[in-house]
């Protein structure tokens, strides 16, 4: 008896566990109101933003809502609760920790990361990444990484290279090979650390592309999806510095690999994931599932398109309010909508996987004046 | 003379893609096929024999026109609308497919909506080839691109079908939307190059 009961309670953990799905949480920071690179860091966090949602689409996980602190909110206290909130994540999960602005350090700092100056001009304020990583390191999510592209200043006269994670046009995935992600971010355990820079050395950036380490980063975790690196931490940084590289900036990103094994088996989910819309924690939440459900083909599509009036009168200032979708660089603008009429397009197109939410505008009754989105599409539907 | 005062024409036609970066050809290129491509899913919605959803994709569709497939002005000159080339395989006294005069795309939208048929299908075939671009204006550029429709139509005791190749005038203008400059694309007249089973 006492047998048989314990077999019942193993097999229902195991039951309740074949079904978990892993989450993503980003908290992401930005000295964006600095008059020198507070463009370049604006242009940072739309970027990184937009490829976690496409990430974690790709990936079949859960998205909880970004937590993007920029502004007059990217400071100590706010970067305190943000950590704090990550408490809540499990052993399923993948952290992400990212910060774009100044940076510097110390003669005498002993790690070989940098402090990072958020808003604060006064040295004593400065947060040693290395504050962080003992936070972050601490947490039970599987995969932690924290990036960081700072001992940032401009460099007008270094042109921006092509990179296709700055194309101005949708993000295609109909390539992409999520296996190889998914031995990447899902099948990984431990902690990442990188920065922008060797000790001694400044991180560049423009306000063309913005952080050269970010850009480079983001582009290859797109070469390990398209199969041009492989799946590994190592060589996903190598081919980081390597593209730092070719902007020929005199930097050369530093990082720190996990030294835990892989998982060698991963539980995927076997449900189909529909296509969404997804924001940070800013945006309205049920205005983005409401607009989810006009991209859900298991909903006659009458019925999606009788919708549509009752969503732009609960959520939107009115019918005239623009919607301006954006390339994958998050500033080429590619098409500019009546709200109605982007709507009646997310009914309509079938190759939309996902739309990213990048920034909106509200009034004072909460409804959304203005939005701009990236669309994400497989092209091959 | 006459020598001379061709050779300033010749010497403009051949002044393809001024102005224009690699990556802004490349970029408007993909607008265009993703226009046609929006075009043909659309197409198949306004076939759609529930008349609510084939009225709103008629709106969707014609916004991809230029003057929302209304009357446009382009030059200084008026143009009633865009218009839309079809054929048919059934054979004239000749024996040869039939090539339809053009007409305004309103109308064809509309026709299409009332085809005889139980169920409709319109599918891209193929790759969508767009043309260099070429300059007509200050920030204005024109340009073809060519596609291949499938289409069946079905009804009890049988089904029509056919494959039509079709080339269509593409207008792109950068304009200031108010939060930047953009490319804006809209499609103009089709007509059939092609008709095959």
């Amino acid at each position: 008896m006492k047998k048989t009961l314990i077999s019942l309670l193993v097999a229902l953990v195991a039951l309740a566990n074949a079904g978990a799905t892993g989450k993503v949480y980003t908290v992401i920071m930005g000295a964006t109101q600095d008059a020198k690179i507070g463009t370049s860091c604006k242009i940072d966090l739309d970027h990184f933003e937009n490829e976690v949602a496409t990430l974690t689409m790709n990936l079949d996980l859960d998205r909880m809502p970004t937590v993007r602190l920029d502004g007059n909110q990217c400071d100590r206290p706010n970067m305190e609760r943000a950590l704090n909130q990550l408490a809540s994540c499990s052993r399923d999960d993948i952290v992400f920790f990212y910060y774009t602005g100044h940076g510097g350090r110390s003669y005498n700092d002993k790690t070989q990361w940098p402090q990072m100056c958020m808003n604060y001009m006064d040295e004593r304020n400065f947060v040693p990444l290395h504050e962080v990583i003992t936070r972050v390191s601490s947490l039970p999510a599987h995969l932690k990484l924290i990036l960081t592209d700072c001992c940032n200043s401009k460099a007008d006269w270094i042109s921006s290279k092509f990179i296709k994670v700055q194309s101005r046009g949708a993000t295609d995935v109909s390539e992409i090979d999520t296996e190889k992600l998914a031995k990447l971010f899902v099948q990984q355990n431990g902690v990442i650390v990188a920065t922008g820079s060797e000790v001694g050395q400044t991180s560049q950036c423009n306000d063309v592309v913005g952080g050269f380490f970010t850009v480079s980063f983001w582009q290859a975790i797109e070469d390990v999806g398209m199969g041009v690196v492989e799946p590994s931490w190592a060589k996903v940084f190598k081919r980081v510095v390597d593209i730092t590289h070719e902007f020929d900036s005199g930097q050369t990103p530093i990082y720190q690999l996990p030294t835990e094994a892989p998982t060698a088996t991963v539980v995927t989910n076997t449900t189909p994931v529909q296509p969404s819309v997804v924001g940070n924690s800013t945006v309205n939440g049920n205005m983005l599932t409401a607009m989810s459900q006009l991209l859900n083909r298991n909903v006659e599509i009458g019925q999606r398109l009788r919708s549509i009036d009752s969503i732009v009168s609960t959520y939107f200032a009115n019918s005239a309010v623009k919607v301006q979708t954006v390339g994958r660089d998050t500033r080429t603008i590619v098409d500019t909508e009546d709200v109605g009429v982007f709507l009646r397009r997310l009914c309509f197109d079938k190759k939309i996987r996902q739309i990213n939410v990048i920034a909106q505008n509200v009034d004072g009754n909460n409804h959304c004046t203005y939005l701009k989105v990236h669309e994400v599409r497989d092209i091959t539907q | 003379m006459l020598f001379a005062a061709i050779l300033p024409i010749m010497a403009s036609a051949q002044n393809y893609n001024i102005g224009l970066s690699e990556q802004e050809k490349e970029e408007i290129t993909n607008r265009v096929k993703q226009k046609i491509d929006a075009f043909l899913q659309q197409l198949q919605y306004v076939a759609s024999k529930d008349y609510e959803v084939s009225n709103e994709a008629v709106k969707t569709t014609l916004a991809l026109f230029i003057g929302q497939g209304g009357a446009y002005k382009l030059d200084g000159t008026w143009h009633n609308g865009v218009k839309m080339q079809t054929a048919t395989l059934r054979k004239n006294r000749h024996g040869r497919p039939i090539y339809n005069k053009p007409v305004l795309m309103t109308r064809y939208l509309k026709n299409l909506q009332g085809l005889p048929y139980k169920r409709v299908t319109i599918e891209q075939v193929g790759a969508v080839r767009v043309d260099n671009l070429r300059r007509v204006g200050e920030n204005r550029y024109e340009t073809m691109a060519y596609f291949c429709q499938y289409f069946r139509g079905e009804r009890d005791g049988g089904y029509y079908s056919d494959n039509t190749w079709k080339s269509v005038k593409v207008y792109v203008e950068r304009i200031d939307v108010g939060g930047g400059m953009t490319w804006q694309i809209y499609l103009g007249d089709m007509k059939v190059q092609n008709i095959t089973k």
